[in-house]
């Protein structure tokens, strides 16, 4: 069983035999020894401004990081690819984009001093970062390729880096642009996180990741030709958020220094520009998550009643409300070991979907093993006091 | 029974299958990530020209820049210098030595030059630090918006040495000057007041 998981399914980021893994590692160790040193630099600034950057920063990011990595529903992404996706947008990501600053350079020899100091922050990072965040994506494709398989793989992927590249982001800027004070830090955490804090990175790396998870999907029917144009669409929408975000383009925002009632107006302002590109998202992440679970139906269609998987256990499969609550009141009917071993047959008979939409044929050897793991699952759970009353108790009409 | 690879997708022939330990791909990303990252400054340096000598204001204050920094104007009344990276500024002013430290000298400009040069202006409260050789000094940020309605952000420096003040007020459209946070930190802290 551990060659067969080894190559198919929940693989970790450290993949040694893949040149990719290497890459991935150069660039993130760079980025890591060149942001650690910038970042320590600042807290010269002020230690407590500092500090509570991070404190408030974390307080912001260990949330979302759970509502990304859990949008996935059917097929939770190994948490240490999660990780790495975070850490490329925290540090490999940032650091390469603060080298490439010399575009702005390039902008303002070419277009003049005075140009480039209006648009340069519109022109150049969007698509410097975006590029950047992408690439990181890519190397994860590349170095675990069974992991990223699906718009909603590339989503969660993407949102990661973005969410990591935000962090890293919201720290210089706290620390030198808003003065690096504690009531600086607070000022900023009010403007660029709880005015803003949705519409930006997670937002267009979570665009771009679903076009990374589009053209690299082997669930997608559509032919490559006709996925390449709409990954390249997704990508320039992304671009295009990023850019009329950092234009002065519909700039209803009051700008700094913001008193009295501009205080309520600065997030109305700014949602002029993030909340159409949020509600996009939104609509896409839902449509996504409905081909999910036609492509699970599709995959499971052969499967049901089989040896692999009955009726009951497919019903509870498709929904992931029920899939949670199948394994509660296993745990509190059976205990902690029975859940634990409940969740595992779950995951197993989402990897037996996977299996069957990739095979040529229903006996395939793959797939009857597979099918015989989850029988043995059921099995062993079954012989556990408790189990098959839970089970029944789950599978009951009307839950 | 244990299975050699991933099942073979069933529109793949095994002639086909797409090799997993390939270089070809990484080393194309690895190269468009250092052409975006190192290529602008490349370009940039090489149209530039070289790094600008160490560049002194009145006889008393001297700076070092930064590789991609230009020396755009020197004036000398007061005695300044004003450098420029992409869409971030540096001025220089040397002033006459200020014996009440360095808040005071901070706060004349902010005073005297910055509240007179902007439409709205809000100043960051301020951190003592200290400039190479051990020069006493302060350090504030601000965001503002000019006359023309661009929204600014800044932040300076401001340093009482013993026969001398300055003040180093680097600002940017906001959003800019995240970008050279690290210049901007070597260069003040290389900083020399007399």
């Amino acid at each position: 069983m551990g060659v067969r998981h080894a190559h198919l399914h929940h693989r970790s980021v450290f993949q040694l035999h893949q040149p990719a893994f290497w890459v991935f590692a150069a660039f993130l160790v760079y980025g890591m020894v060149r942001m650690v040193g910038a970042l320590v630099q600042l807290s010269a600034v002020s230690r407590s401004g500092w500090a509570l950057s991070w404190l408030l920063l974390g307080l912001y990011a260990a949330p979302l990081f759970l509502l990304i990595y859990s949008l996935d529903l059917y097929e939770r992404e190994p948490l240490s690819v999660a990780l790495a996706a975070f850490l490329w947008g925290a540090f490999a990501a940032t650091a390469l984009a603060l080298d490439a600053g010399g575009w702005d350079q390039v902008l303002a020899q070419v277009a003049g001093a005075d140009f480039a100091a209006t648009w340069a922050p519109a022109l150049t990072a969007p698509v410097v970062e975006e590029f950047l965040k992408g690439a990181g994506i890519v190397l994860l494709y590349l170095i675990v390729r069974d992991e990223i398989d699906d718009v909603m793989d590339g989503f969660v992927y993407g949102a990661l880096c973005g969410l990591g590249f935000a962090v890293v982001e919201d720290v210089v800027y706290f620390m030198a642009a808003f003065g690096g004070t504690p009531a600086g830090v607070l000022q900023g955490f009010y403007v660029r996180v709880l005015s803003s804090g949705l519409y930006g990175h997670v937002l267009y790396t979570g665009l771009v990741g679903m076009a990374v998870g589009l053209v690299v999907s082997r669930r997608e029917p559509a032919p490559m030709r006709e996925r390449l144009p709409m990954a390249a669409g997704i990508v320039a929408l992304a671009v295009f958020g990023h850019v009329l975000w950092n234009s002065p383009l519909l700039s209803f925002a009051p700008n700094p220094p913001i008193e009295g009632v501009e205080w309520v107006l600065l997030p109305l302002g700014l949602a002029v520009k993030g909340l159409p590109l949020l509600l996009f998202v939104v609509v896409a992440l839902r449509l996504a998550r409905r081909r999910e679970r036609r492509w699970l139906d599709g995959a499971l269609a052969g499967e049901v009643d089989g040896e692999g998987l009955t009726a009951a256990e497919f019903d509870t499969l498709r929904s992931p409300a029920r899939r949670r609550a199948a394994v509660s009141a296993m745990r509190r009917r059976a205990g902690a070991p029975a859940a634990k071993l409940l969740a595992r047959l779950q995951r197993e008979q989402i990897d037996l979907a996977m299996i069957a939409s990739r095979v040529a044929t229903p006996d395939d050897p793959a797939l009857i093993q597979q099918r015989d793991y989850c029988r043995s699952l059921r099995d062993a759970l079954a012989a556990m006091p408790g189990a098959l009353a839970a089970a029944a108790h789950a599978d009951a009409p009307g839950r | 029974m244990t299975v050699d690879g991933p099942p073979e997708r069933p529109d793949e022939a095994p002639a086909q299958r797409v090799q997993e330990r390939r270089w070809v791909p990484v080393l194309i990303v690895a190269a468009l990530i250092l052409l975006v990252a190192q290529g602008a400054q490349t370009v940039a340096d090489a149209t530039a020209g070289a790094t600008e000598p160490a560049v002194t204001v009145g006889p008393t204050v001297q700076l070092q820049p930064r590789p991609g920094w230009d020396l755009v104007t020197t004036s000398s009344d007061p005695p300044a210098a004003r450098l420029q990276r992409g869409s971030v500024l540096l001025d220089v002013f040397a002033y006459p030595a200020e014996p009440a430290g360095p808040v005071a000298v901070a706060q004349r400009y902010v005073d005297e030059a910055l509240r007179p040069s902007l439409a709205q202006v809000s100043i960051g409260e301020a951190a003592e630090t200290m400039l190479a050789g051990g020069v006493p000094a302060v350090r504030f940020g601000y965001v503002g918006i000019t006359r023309e309605g661009v929204p600014l952000e800044g932040v300076v420096i401001a340093a009482a040495g013993p026969s001398a003040s300055a003040v180093l007020d680097a600002y940017a459209p906001q959003g800019e000057l995240a970008t050279v946070a690290e210049d901007l930190h070597v260069m003040f802290d290389g900083a020399t007041v007399r």
